[in-house]
């Protein structure tokens, strides 16, 4: 094996990786304050992708305020989640609220299927040479995605440890009576939550066109991969999810390359199943 | 300064509150007391917003709160400490009383509050870095209270300040509460140790079975023969 293929696999690790971190982030965000599974994050992201291709492709937007258009609709977006799926449920058992969520993926993407096909859309990106670092070829367009993934989730990180928004966020998520019991208000914190989940779901789905092509049928993979990151990293721990993302892109990168390509979407699911025999709240999980 | 008037409060299908009327006027200590289960908490998350009565009012410095929902109700200047103290484990003491005042805007305002609450509780400001999870009982109680003190509230809801504590404990608490008190804050204690509760209070009020079933003067209720078999044991 030549050190050429490795480097251009951790290169493709480090852009499926950033996907997943930032996908991952956006999930683990909903658990850890709202303790609900959103069923339909996938086809948050694929509805990103894809308003993107209607944006660009049909009304002719270039691709930055496409994306940034899309990213705002899909924020906005996210308040209609919670109220519709997710707050009616709320107080029932666990498994209405997955249920319901569930329910919006369905209709989103065969909804999806009806608008657009399924055939695998192209979207012009902003720019897209390609330059070679060592043996290995790095597209500018990547670039762009992984620069956009880190700052997005660096952002996301200052807020909640750094703004009395996010703080109150996290508070909600340790405590919901005693946030209440405080005056927070709650109901608005929930609403925010899952704005800020579905514009990062979105901002995903815009980035990932940068790489590969926009398709009704990319949320569901990403779901299931996303969960594997969540669960190994410990369900609502934001910060670990984007650990294990990036080490999930990188070394299932590795492992197609190197193993077998057959597996490499089975490796994640022996990883996630080896860490949670040792350690069921996950890698950073508490208790 | 909160009158609570027939007030009937249901689990689904399971009435626990009937009727229920209790009176505290402004300044006053006033103490509910009743055994395991006879609605006390109940009563208390009700008048917080957390739970909606089914009939009957509730009214603070004489307006009616029953229809606000809990932010708009701390922001009226109600302050509750829950009984399961409800703080946010992952968090520092500090960010536990910053929660608290998360309404405050101004700095300087936040700091004199800050002031304020380690002057009440020394302890915790030994222990600001210090995650709330991990705060003996005692210390997570006091911690309660403050984060409550730091929206300076004008009536203080207590739910059983003194549970699984030790009696010296309670007895240092039962001293913040009256002074507290005496600064003017008006507090509704909820206790199952009544001989803390009207040690300190002015005016009881006893429950059972989620119906107010003695009420008035502390030294009266004392007297009276109901509380001292079942809650005094003389
Ligand atoms: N969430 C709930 N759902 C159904 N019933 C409840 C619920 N919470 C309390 N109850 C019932 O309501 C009644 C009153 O409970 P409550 O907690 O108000 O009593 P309490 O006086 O605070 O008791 P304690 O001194 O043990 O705290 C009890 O019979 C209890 O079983
Ligand atoms: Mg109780």
């Amino acid at each position: 094996m030549s050190w050429d293929v490795i480097g251009q696999q951790l290169w493709n690790g480090l852009l499926n990786g950033s996907i997943y971190v930032i996908f991952a982030a956006g999930l683990s965000l909903v658990f850890g304050v709202m303790r609900v599974i959103n069923m339909a994050h996938g086809e948050l992201t694929m509805l990103g992708a894809m308003l993107l291709f209607t944006v660009t492709d049909l009304v002719g937007l270039a691709y930055f305020p496409g994306a940034a258009l899309v990213v705002l609709v899909m924020a906005l977006a996210g308040f209609l989640v919670n109220r519709v799926t997710v707050r009616p449920f709320l107080g029932h058992s666990e498994l209405v609220v997955i249920l319901s969520t569930v329910a919006l993926s369905f209709v989103l993407l065969n909804g999806s299927l009806v608008v657009w096909g399924s055939g695998p859309k192209g979207v012009e990106k902003p720019f897209n040479e390609i330059v070679q670092v060592g043996g290995v070829y790095i597209t500018t367009a990547g670039l762009l995605l992984v620069g956009v993934c880190f700052a997005a989730v660096m952002g996301l990180y200052l807020m909640l440890t750094h703004t009395k928004l996010g703080k109150k966020t996290r508070a909600t998520g340790q405590n919901l009576l005693g946030a209440r019991l405080i005056g927070i208000n709650t109901t608005a914190i929930y609403d925010t939550t899952l704005i800020v989940a579905s514009g990062l779901a979105a901002l995903a789905g815009v980035l990932i066109v940068l790489v590969s092509s926009a398709t009704p049928n990319l949320g569901q993979p990403l779901l299931i991969t996303g969960f594997a990151v969540v669960i190994v990293a410990g369900m609502g721990n934001v910060a670990g999810a984007v650990a294990v993302g990036l080490f999930m892109g990188v070394t299932e990168a590795l492992f197609g390359q190197f193993v077998s390509t057959y597996y490499r979407q089975g490796y994640l699911y022996v990883v996630m199943i080896i860490v949670l025999l040792l350690r069921p709240q996950g890698l950073f999980g508490r208790k | 300064m909160l009158e609570i008037k027939a007030l009937n409060v249901a689990y689904g299908r399971v009435q626990v509150l009937f009727d229920v009327s209790i009176s505290v006027p402004e300044g006053e200590l006033v103490t509910v007391i009743g055994a395991n289960g006879a609605g006390k908490t109940t009563l208390l998350l009700t008048v917080s917003g957390v739970l909606r009565p089914q009939s009957g009012e509730i009214s603070f410095e004489g307006e009616g709160i029953d229809s606000l929902r809990p932010h708009e109700i701390v922001g009226r200047g109600l302050g509750h400490v829950p009984q399961g103290k409800e703080l946010f484990p992952a968090m520092t003491v500090l960010e536990n009383l910053e929660m608290g005042a998360h309404m405050v805007k101004e700095e300087d305002e936040y700091r004199r509050r800050l002031e304020r609450a380690f002057e009440f509780f020394p302890r915790l400001s030994e222990r600001a870095r210090q995650r709330a999870g991990t705060l003996s009982g005692g210390e997570q109680q006091m911690l309660a209270i403050a984060r409550a003190l730091m929206a300076e509230p004008r009536l203080l809801l207590l739910d059983e300040p003194s549970a699984g504590l030790a009696p010296i404990i309670v007895d240092h608490l039962a001293e913040i509460i009256l002074d507290l008190n005496r600064h003017g804050l008006t507090v509704l204690l909820v206790e199952q140790n009544a001989f803390l509760a009207l040690e300190i209070a002015r005016r009881a009020y006893v429950m059972e079975s989620g119906r107010v079933v003695e009420s008035g003067d502390t030294r009266d209720v004392l007297e009276s023969d109901l509380v001292r078999r079942a809650y005094l044991g003389i």
